[in-house]
C-alpha cells in the first residue's frame, strides 16, 4: 500500500507539471492579459511598466520557472481582479459549487434510479422508451436556455422560488452552506434542478440497462423459480447489484458537473467556482485560470484514484462469483 | 477602545428599539435597497482601476473630488482647490470630513492613499494609469495637499477623482484580504462596510456621521448578476429593486410592466468603426483572386466615404439597439466638452455610396473582414453582423469576425501584430471629462513613446490634427480647450479618420416608486436612487 | 426482412425513423428547400429583423417562422442550422468514440505504466473546460466549425476512454480473453474482436447521451462567444442568439430551433436505443 501511494503521488505530481505547462502555453497564446484588464485610457508606458513588474514581458519558459518556484512555496499567484491569492479565492468559492453539485447529484439519484428501475422492469413498453427518451431532453437543450425557461416558469410566472443568487447561508464547522436555511434551499432549487439534468439522463439509462442485463442472469432466474415476487427481486437483489456501478459512475460525473456548473452558475448568479472561472477567462485573469485548472486536475486525480479502488474492491460480478 | 464603546452604543440602540416596539410605537421603516449590478467589485480600493470600481469606492471610501452624473467635478473630501501656478494645484480638505472610525481626514491620509495607489505591488490594472503626468504630491499642512504636474494638465481633477482615500494607518499596513473581511474597509464615504461575499454581494449601511449630504438609504445591498437576462428576471421577480445595464431589447417589456420604471439617459460614449488607413497592404482586405489588395482601398477617401454612406445609422439604432442610442456625426458625444457643433449628419445613401465606390475603381467590391468584440459593448456582436450586412449591400464581400475581448484586445492593442482592417470600437470620456481622452488615444498618430494613439488601431496619421490635439492637452482654460478640441474633431471626421455610428445610452430600471438619476459614465450609485414623491 | 420488421416493432420507433429521415433529407436538401440563403449577408435586411411568424416584409416575402434579430428567415436558418448541428455532433462524436475507445482499450489491456500514463492524460483532459479550449483555439485560429468540433472532441473523448477502460478491465480478467491469448491472437485482435464487443453496453449508452450533449456544448460555446461564426448559425447558435429575446416576448427566435432540436434528439435516441437492442449480442430476443 505504501509503495502504491508513493507511485500515485509521483503520478499526480507529473500530471500537475504537465497540466501547468499546457495551460501556461495556452494562456500565453490567448494573449497579453493586461490589454484586456487595464482601463482603455491607461497610457502605454504604464502598461509596459506593469508588464515588467508582473514579469509578463519575460520569455515563456522564464515565466514558467518563476511560477513553479513560487508554486513550490504554495503561492499560485494573486488574482489580477480580485486582489486575493488565487487559491484562497477558489477555496472561498468552492463550498457554493460543491453543495450545488451534491444537491444536483442527489436529485438525479433520487429521481433517476426509480425511473430507471421502472423503465428496465417494463422492458419494451412504450412508457419505458418514453422515460429514457425524455431524459435525454434535459441535456440536448443548452443549459442556459433551460435555465432561463425555468426562471420564467417557476420564478416569474408561478413565483415559487427566487430568480437567482445564493440566499442565506448557515455556517457549520466553519463552512457556509445553503442547505440548512429555508431561503438557501429556495435559492438552490432551480440551479440544482438544472444541474441534475445531465446525471439524471445518464443514471436513468444506466439503471435501465443494468436491470435488463441482470434480469437475464442466473441468480434472478433462480430467485424467480423460488417464487420471490418480481418487485422484491428488483429492489432487494437487482438494485443492490446495479447500484455499485452507478455510484462509481457518479464519482466521475461529480467531477464533470463541477465543469458543467459554469453556465448554470452564470445564469442563476450562483457565486461558485464555475462562475469564477468563466469570469476569469473573460477578463484573462491568468493566475485564477491556472490555479483553477491545477485544482480541478487534482480533484480528478483523487476521484479516479478512489473510483479505481472501489471498482477493484467492490465489483459486483467478482463478488457474485465468490458468493456462488 | 473606541470599538468597544461603539458596540455598547449599538447595543443600547437595539435595546431602545425593542423597548419602543414593546410599547407599540412603530419606528420609521428602515430604508433598504437592493441593486443588481453587472460588475463585480474589487474591495481593495487601490488594486484594480476601472469605472465600476471607482463607483463603489466613492460610495464607501470617498475621494478628494467626485464626478457627478454628467462627469463634472464636484467637491468631496476637498472642499476647494486652486492653481498655485500652471503646474501646481493646492487642495483644501473639508475640516468636517471624518473616516468611519471617527478620525479626521488629513493631508497625510491623502498622501498615503495616493502613494499606495501608485505603488501597490501585483496590481495589474494599476491606478498609476489614472495619474499620468502627475509628478508629485505632498502635504503642505494638516488640511492642504499639493499636486505637481509635468505640464499644464487640465485633466488633473478627473484624474484624482479616480483615487479612493483611506486612513494612512490602513494604507500602510492593510493586506488585500483585510478589505474583503472588512477589517481594513474604512473610508470616509457616505456608506460603511457591512459584509462582502465575493462574486455574490456587497452590503453597505448608512454612515450617520457623513459630513456631506446625508445618505438616502439605511442599508444598501449590491448583488452581482452578470448575465443580462438573469438581471432583468431578478427585477421582474421582485428579488431586487434596481438593475443596471438593462439590455435595450427588454426596455419595451419593462416599460409596459405597471410595477417597473425605466430610467434612460445619454452616455459619454460613441460607437464607431476604425478603417485601416495606415498600411498600403491591409491583412483582411483581399481582391477577387483571394490575394491581398494593394494598395489598400481604404487609403482612398472615396472608399471610406462610400462605407460611411452605406451605413444606415437610424436602422442600427432602431433595429439593433431598440432605440438605445442616437445616430452620430462625430466621435465625441454631444454633452462632452470638445463636441463639434454644427457638423452635418452623416447621410445614408446607398446609390451614391455605390457610385463613389465605383469612382474609386472598386465597382466589383473587395473582400473585407470586420472585427468586433462580442462581450464588451451592448449588442456588439449583433451590431457587427448588421454592419456586415450594410457593407455587403454596398457590394463588399464581407466576413464578420466577432471575438471575445480576451482575444480581441490583445490582438489590436499590441501594435506589432496584424491588428484589423476594419473594426468596431467604442470610446468614452469619463477619465478626461472632455474630448481629450478620445482624441489623444484614438485620433492622434500612434506614438507609444509619447503616450499617444494607444487605441489608434487604424494608424491614421495627420500632423495638423496631432498639433491641435497636443495644443488642447496643455490648455488649462476650459472654453479655449473645447474650441481647439472641436476643431480637431471636425478635421478628423471630415477626413473620416474613423466612421462614427451612434452615441450610446445608459438604461437603468427599478421597481415603480423609485427614481434613478443615470450617470453618463454608467456608474451605479446608491444615492442616485430615490423614492418618487 | 424479418430483421427489419423486428426492428420497427412499435409505432414509436416507426415515427422516430420517419422523423429522422425527413430531418436528414431536409438538412441535405436545405439549399433547394430554403427560401433564403441565411448565410449570405447580402440577402439579409436589418429592417426585416424580428418579424413574427407568418408575416410579410415590405417586399411581400413571407416568413413562415418569422425572422431573427438580423432579418434572417428562421425557417431557412433552421434548415441550414440542422446541417451544421447534426454534422458537428456526429463528426465530433465519431472521432471522440474512436479515439476514446482505442485509448480506453489500450489502457485496460496494456495495464501497468501505459495505463497509468493514459489515465493521467484522461484526468488532465477531463479537467479542461470546453470554454477554455475553445477560447485558445479561437485565439490561435479564429472562429470556425472545425475549431468547435475539435473543442467538443477534446471534451468528450476522455469520458469514453474512462468508461471503456472500466468495462474492459473487468472483461480482461475473463477466461475467454485468457483463451484467446493462449491461442496467440494479436493484442489488437483480442482488444477489438473480443473485449470491445463486451464493452458495448456502457459505451453505447454514453454515446447516445453524448451526441445530445455535443449539440448543447456547441450551443453553449456560442452562448459564451467562442463558438461558430455568428453569420453561420447552427441550431444551437440560433438558440443562443434568441436567448436575449426570451424575456421580451420574441419567442420564435429560439423556440422553433429548440423544438426542432428536441424532435431530432428524441428521434435519434429512440432509433439508437432500438438499434442497440437489436444489435446487442446479449439481447434477450
Amino acid at each position: 500500500m505504501g509503495a502504491f501511494l508513493v507511485r500515485l503521488l509521483f503520478q499526480g505530481i507529473v500530471t500537475l507539471l504537465v497540466v501547468s505547462i499546457i495551460i501556461f502555453v495556452g494562456v500565453f497564446a490567448i494573449g497579453n492579459p493586461l490589454y484586456v484588464l487595464v482601463d482603455p485610457s491607461a497610457p502605454a508606458e504604464v502598461v509596459q511598466e506593469t508588464l515588467r513588474q508582473l514579469g509578463l514581458d519575460r520569455p515563456l519558459h522564464e515565466q514558467y520557472v518563476r511560477f513553479v518556484l513560487s508554486a513550490l512555496r504554495g503561492d499560485l499567484g494573486t488574482s489580477y481582479v480580485h486582489a486575493l491569492p488565487s487559491l484562497e479565492l477558489i477555496a472561498s468559492r468552492l463550498p457554493a459549487t460543491l453543495e450545488l453539485v451534491v444537491a444536483g447529484l442527489v436529485i438525479a439519484f433520487l429521481v433517476g434510479v426509480p425511473l430507471g428501475l421502472l423503465a428496465g422492469y417494463m422492458a419494451n413498453n412504450w412508457l419505458a422508451r418514453l422515460i429514457s427518451s425524455l431524459s435525454i431532453l434535459g441535456i440536448s437543450l443548452p443549459t442556459f436556455w433551460i435555465a432561463l425557461i425555468m426562471i420564467i416558469v417557476f420564478s416569474l410566472e408561478l413565483g415559487w422560488v427566487p430568480t437567482g443568487g445564493r440566499g442565506d447561508v448557515a455556517t457549520v464547522l466553519g463552512i457556509e452552506t445553503s442547505l440548512l436555511t429555508a431561503s438557501g434551499l429556495a435559492h438552490m432549487a432551480l440551479p440544482a434542478l438544472a444541474l441534475s439534468l445531465f446525471p439524471l439522463a445518464l443514471i436513468i439509462r444506466l439503471t435501465r440497462a443494468g436491470v435488463r442485463e441482470h434480469n437475464r442472469m442466473d441468480y434472478v432466474k433462480f430467485a424467480r423459480a423460488m417464487g420471490i415476487s418480481p418487485q422484491r427481486i428488483l429492489v432487494s437483489y437487482v438494485l443492490r447489484n446495479i447500484l455499485i456501478p452507478i455510484v462509481t459512475m457518479m464519482g466521475l460525473i461529480f467531477g464533470t458537473l463541477v465543469a458543467f456548473a459554469v453556465v448554470t452558475e452564470t445564469v442563476f448568479a450562483w457565486p461558485g467556482i464555475g462562475k469564477l472561472i468563466i469570469d476569469s477567462i473573460k477578463v484573462s485573469d491568468r493566475p485564477v485560470i491556472i490555479a483553477y485548472l491545477l485544482f480541478v486536475v487534482t480533484m480528478f486525480l483523487v476521484i479516479s484514484f478512489i473510483v479505481d479502488l472501489i471498482t477493484a474492491a467492490l465489483d459486483p460480478r467478482i463478488r457474485l462469483v465468490k458468493a456462488s | 477602545m473606541r470599538e468597544d464603546r461603539q458596540s455598547k452604543l449599538k447595543h443600547l440602540v437595539a435595546v431602545a428599539g425593542l423597548a419602543l416596539m414593546a410599547i407599540g410605537v412603530i419606528p420609521a421603516q428602515a430604508a433598504e435597497i437592493t441593486i443588481a449590478t453587472r460588475s463585480e467589485m474589487t474591495m481593495d480600493p487601490h488594486f484594480f482601476w476601472s469605472t465600476p470600481n471607482r463607483a463603489y469606492n466613492v460610495q464607501l471610501y470617498g475621494s478628494l473630488v467626485r464626478l457627478d452624473e454628467r462627469i463634472r467635478v464636484q467637491p468631496m473630501l476637498a472642499k476647494s482647490w486652486e492653481l498655485v501656478d500652471e503646474t501646481t494645484w493646492d487642495f483644501q480638505l473639508d475640516p468636517e470630513a471624518r473616516f468611519h472610525n471617527g478620525e479626521p481626514v488629513t493631508a497625510a491620509d491623502v498622501v498615503a492613499s495616493f502613494d499606495r495607489a501608485l505603488n501597490l505591488p501585483n496590481a495589474a490594472a494599476s491606478y498609476k494609469g489614472a495619474l499620468r503626468g502627475v509628478t508629485g504630491f505632498e502635504a503642505v499642512d494638516q488640511e492642504t495637499v499639493r499636486f505637481k504636474t509635468a505640464k499644464p494638465n487640465p485633466a488633473l481633477l478627473h484624474q484624482i477623482a479616480q483615487v479612493a482615500i483611506i486612513p494612512a494607518g490602513v494604507a500602510g499596513t492593510a493586506r488585500q484580504a483585510d478589505f474583503i473581511s472588512g477589517k481594513a474597509a474604512i473610508g470616509a464615504g457616505p456608506y460603511r462596510f457591512v459584509e462582502f461575499k465575493p462574486g455574490d454581494r456587497l452590503v453597505l449601511e448608512r454612515n450617520d456621521k457623513y459630513f456631506g449630504d446625508q445618505p438616502k438609504w439605511d442599508k444598501v445591498v449590491f448583488r452581482v448578476i452578470s448575465d443580462d437576462a438573469a438581471r432583468v428576471a431578478a427585477l421582474l421577480g421582485g428579488d431586487v429593486e434596481v438593475i443596471d445595464y438593462v439590455p435595450p431589447v427588454d426596455v419595451a417589456r419593462l416599460e409596459a410592466d405597471p410595477n417597473i420604471a425605466v430610467h434612460k439617459g445619454t452616455t459619454d460614449r460613441t460607437m464607431y468603426l476604425i478603417p485601416d488607413t495606415g498600411r498600403n497592404q491591409s491583412p483582411y482586405v483581399l481582391g477577387a483572386d483571394g490575394k491581398p489588395l494593394v494598395p489598400n482601398p481604404m487609403l482612398d477617401f472615396r472608399v471610406r466615404k462610400a462605407m460611411a454612406m452605406a451605413i444606415d445609422r437610424q436602422a442600427l439604432v432602431d433595429r439593433v439597439m431598440d432605440g438605445a442610442g442616437v445616430p452620430a456625426n462625430q466621435n465625441v458625444a454631444p454633452a462632452v466638452l470638445g463636441h463639434a457643433e454644427g457638423m452635418p449628419p452623416l447621410a445614408f445613401d446607398l446609390d451614391q455610396a455605390r457610385n463613389l465606390l465605383a469612382e474609386a475603381g472598386y465597382a466589383d467590391g473587395f473582400d473585407l473582414t470586420i472585427h468586433c468584440t462580442n462581450d464588451r459593448y451592448v449588442n456588439d456582436g449583433r451590431l457587427c453582423q448588421a454592419i456586415g450586412q450594410m457593407l455587403a449591400r454596398l457590394g463588399l464581400r464581407m466576413t464578420v469576425e466577432a471575438l471575445p475581448k480576451a482575444v480581441m484586445f490583445p490582438k489590436i492593442r499590441d501594435h506589432q501584430g496584424d491588428r484589423t482592417s476594419l473594426m468596431m470600437l467604442s470610446f468614452g470620456s469619463g477619465t478626461s471629462g472632455d474630448a481629450g481622452g478620445a482624441l489623444t488615444h484614438t485620433i492622434h498618430s500612434y506614438a507609444p513613446d509619447r503616450g499617444f494613439g494607444t487605441w489608434n488601431i487604424g494608424h491614421y496619421s495627420n500632423a495638423e490634427i496631432d498639433a491641435l490635439i497636443e495644443e488642447a492637452a496643455a490648455t488649462l482654460d476650459a472654453e479655449e480647450r473645447g474650441k481647439v478640441q472641436s476643431q480637431a474633431v471636425k478635421r478628423a471626421i471630415e477626413d473620416l479618420a474613423v466612421i462614427p455610428l451612434f452615441y450610446t445610452s445608459v438604461i437603468v430600471a427599478s421597481r415603480k416608486g423609485l427614481e434613478y438619476q443615470v450617470h453618463a459614465d454608467q456608474s451605479t450609485i446608491a444615492d442616485s436612487v430615490s423614492k418618487s414623491e | 426482412m424479418g430483421k427489419l420488421s423486428a426492428f420497427t416493432d412499435s409505432k414509436l420507433v416507426l415515427l422516430a425513423i420517419g422523423l429522422l429521415g425527413i430531418t436528414i433529407l431536409a438538412a441535405l436538401f436545405a439549399p433547394w428547400i430554403a427560401p433564403q440563403d441565411p448565410y449570405d449577408l447580402a440577402q439579409l435586411y436589418i429592417l426585416d429583423a424580428r418579424l413574427p411568424p407568418l408575416t410579410r416584409n415590405a417586399d411581400g416575402t413571407l416568413f413562415l417562422l418569422g425572422t431573427d434579430d438580423q432579418g434572417r428567415d428562421v425557417f431557412s436558418a433552421v434548415l441550414y442550422g440542422l446541417r451544421i448541428s447534426l454534422g458537428v455532433a456526429f463528426v465530433a462524436t465519431a472521432i471522440a468514440v474512436v479515439l476514446g475507445t482505442s485509448i480506453g482499450l489500450l489502457s485496460a489491456y496494456a495495464g501497468g505504466r501505459t495505463d497509468a500514463v493514459l489515465m493521467r492524460i484522461v484526468d488532465m483532459q477531463l479537467s479542461f473546460p470546453a470554454v477554455l479550449i475553445a477560447l485558445m483555439l479561437v485565439a490561435l485560429l479564429g472562429t470556425g466549425i472545425e475549431k468547435v468540433t475539435i473543442a467538443i472532441v477534446a471534451v468528450q473523448w476522455a469520458r469514453y476512454a474512462r468508461t471503456v477502460r472500466g468495462a474492459a478491465m473487468v472483461e480482461r480478467e475473463r477466461e475467454y480473453v485468457e483463451a484467446a491469448q493462449c491461442l496467440a491472437y494479436s493484442p489488437s485482435r483480442v482488444m477489438f474482436r473480443h473485449i470491445l464487443p463486451n464493452c458495448m453496453a456502457p459505451l453505447s449508452i454514453l454515446a447516445t447521451v453524448e451526441v445530445a450533449s455535443a449539440i448543447s456544448i456547441e450551443a453553449t460555446l456560442s452562448f459564451l462567444g467562442v463558438g461558430l461564426p455568428i453569420t453561420q448559425p447552427s441550431l444551437g447558435l440560433l438558440i443562443a442568439n434568441g436567448y436575449p429575446f426570451m424575456l421580451s416576448g420574441n419567442y420564435w427566435l429560439s423556440i422553433y430551433p429548440g423544438l426542432v432540436l428536441i424532435a431530432v434528439i428524441i428521434a435519434i435516441n429512440i432509433v439508437g436505443d432500438r438499434l442497440r437492442e437489436v444489435l446487442n449480442p446479449r439481447s434477450e430476443r
